[in-house]
């Protein structure tokens, strides 16, 4: 009765736990935050502070004096930092939740399907260390299915690749449950960090990963274009030679040659994906084809490679950037429907 | 028999030559799909440099080393107070037009990926047709 009552009175949260970018949904609202998974922390006499939180502290990267440290608790998908992980979801929580018009609300937090008991139970205590009155958690592919609108509680195959800034998730998924899943170490950051080694390398120019992550998303390609050398951009960066910054002009032809090492990885972890599927639900997954979610999935022409290389249909999901805190959203209001793909 | 103080132990300090014909025979035992001009060396691959600095102990003796290698964007070969392809230079006792002649994709007809051995044999061409050049002289850092 005292939780049903409790129920009306706060507003659900979801929370999309990611290696770039937390995410924050509230049912009525939408998402209401989106801010860097960073956390600036300062140590004063040995003891470590939060100074600043999600974008604030992503302000302070590369700028920080040497008694701060802008750090990201997530890395590659997993928990790199529980104390200063606990402390940023803390610091959303509270931020979004402001506590005039929530009551202790139930908190829903998404997972790598790859996280120990160990690393859950700690995202666990920390949303309720922040006032959450009870913490559900969800595994990233699933929420990330859900998002898509796939049909995870059918008996019926569905093949989701979910591709965050740390890792890609690939997995199978029928009645509402992971058949197979698989983490390959792709992510954006990754894809970012070999443009910059890329352009270090071949060019000797040093760029920042903020102007990597603009390359890539102004003509970066799954695959070399068919003639010429396709779209260009202009780089600014510090010669290695000179010292000096200066311009540089770079193609969509080089910047898809640089990530090839990466899209070939996500390639294999799909294949092996579909060679480890049971054959009913594969032929349904040749039926509905392979949904790409997540920020990687806009890479160009990534739908077009993965659908050359394994002969399956490939779609990219139609809000690939919320997909993951759409769908924990939709897990926690739909709980009669979707309440076996939470872990309680 | 007397154990001779460290200080005393002193390495050979091999030509720009000798560095790029070590180099020559390092690159032909590395397996093509560890080798790529795209970066200096991470995730298990690199250029010829970058493996040489990574992992050969006879360069790292030599002074050629690799710095940042926690780090995809970090990585770069460092060699004395030099790094990148100043580091390069200075270790092969190389011009930069040299360097961009043996190492860099432009030489392989783009390719970022050419066969460790078409680098192999390109090297020893380079050596072959600079008999006096880079000069037989202990390279200084």
């Amino acid at each position: 009765m005292l939780s049903s009552v409790l129920g009306v009175l706060s507003k659900d949260m979801a929370i999309d736990l990611g290696t770039a970018n937390t995410l924050i949904y509230v049912k009525g609202q939408g998402v209401v935050l989106n801010e860097p998974s960073v956390v600036a922390i300062v140590e004063i006499k040995g003891k470590v502070q939060v100074l600043a939180v999600g974008e604030e502290a992503n302000r302070m990267i590369g700028r920080t004096p040497g008694y701060i440290r802008a750090i990201r608790p997530m890395r590659s998908g997993v928990i790199a930092d529980f104390d200063v992980a606990g402390e940023m979801i803390k610091h959303f929580i509270r931020k979004v939740g402001n506590r005039r018009r929530f009551l202790n609300p139930r908190v829903c937090i998404s997972v790598p399907s790859g996280s120990t008991p160990v690393e859950r139970r700690a995202i666990k205590e920390a949303a309720m260390a922040a006032g959450a009155r009870r913490v559900f958690l969800i595994e990233e592919p699933m929420a990330a299915a859900i998002g898509a609108g796939l049909p995870v509680t059918e008996a019926r195959g569905s093949m989701v690749v979910d591709i965050g800034g740390g890792t890609a998730e690939v997995a199978v998924l029928s009645l509402g449950g992971i058949v197979y899943s698989r983490s390959v170490s792709v992510g954006g950051q990754l894809m970012d960090e070999t443009i910059v080694a890329y352009i270090r390398r071949v060019h000797n120019m040093l760029i920042g990963e903020a102007t990597a992550e603009r390359i890539k998303k102004e003509i970066g390609s799954a695959c070399a274009p068919e003639d010429g050398n396709g779209r260009t951009t202009v780089v600014k960066g510090r010669d290695l030679i000179s010292g000096v910054p200066r311009e540089l002009v770079v193609s969509e032809r080089e910047i898809s040659e640089s990530l090839a090492e990466p899209v070939g990885a996500l390639i294999e972890g799909v294949k092996l994906a579909l060679e480890h599927t049971p054959p009913e639900l594969a032929a349904d997954i040749v039926d509905s084809g392979i949904v790409l979610t997540g920020g990687g999935s806009l890479l160009g022409n990534l739908d077009l490679v993965l659908r050359a290389a394994t002969g399956v249909p490939v779609v990219i999901a139609e809000h690939p950037l919320i997909c993951g805190v759409l769908g924990v959203g939709r897990a926690l209001e739909e709980m009669k429907r979707l309440g076996n793909v939470l872990e309680d | 028999m007397e154990a001779r103080p460290r200080r005393d132990i002193r390495t050979h300090v091999a030509s720009g030559r000798e560095r790029l014909e070590r180099l020559a025979a390092l690159v032909e035992t590395l397996p093509p799909a560890t080798f790529t001009l795209s970066r200096w060396y991470g995730q298990g691959r690199g250029c010829a440099v970058g493996w040489a600095a990574a992992g050969d102990p006879w360069f790292q003796a030599q002074g050629l080393r690799l710095e940042g290698d926690g780090s995809l964007k970090d990585c770069r070969p460092v060699y004395g107070e030099k790094t990148d392809w100043q580091a390069v230079q200075g270790f092969f006792d190389l011009s930069f037009e040299d360097v961009a002649r043996l190492f860099v994709p432009a030489a392989y007809d783009g390719e970022m990926q050419p066969h460790p051995r078409r680098m192999a044999t390109r090297i020893r061409r380079f050596l072959a047709a600079s008999r006096a050049a880079p000069a037989d002289l202990p390279a200084s850092a």
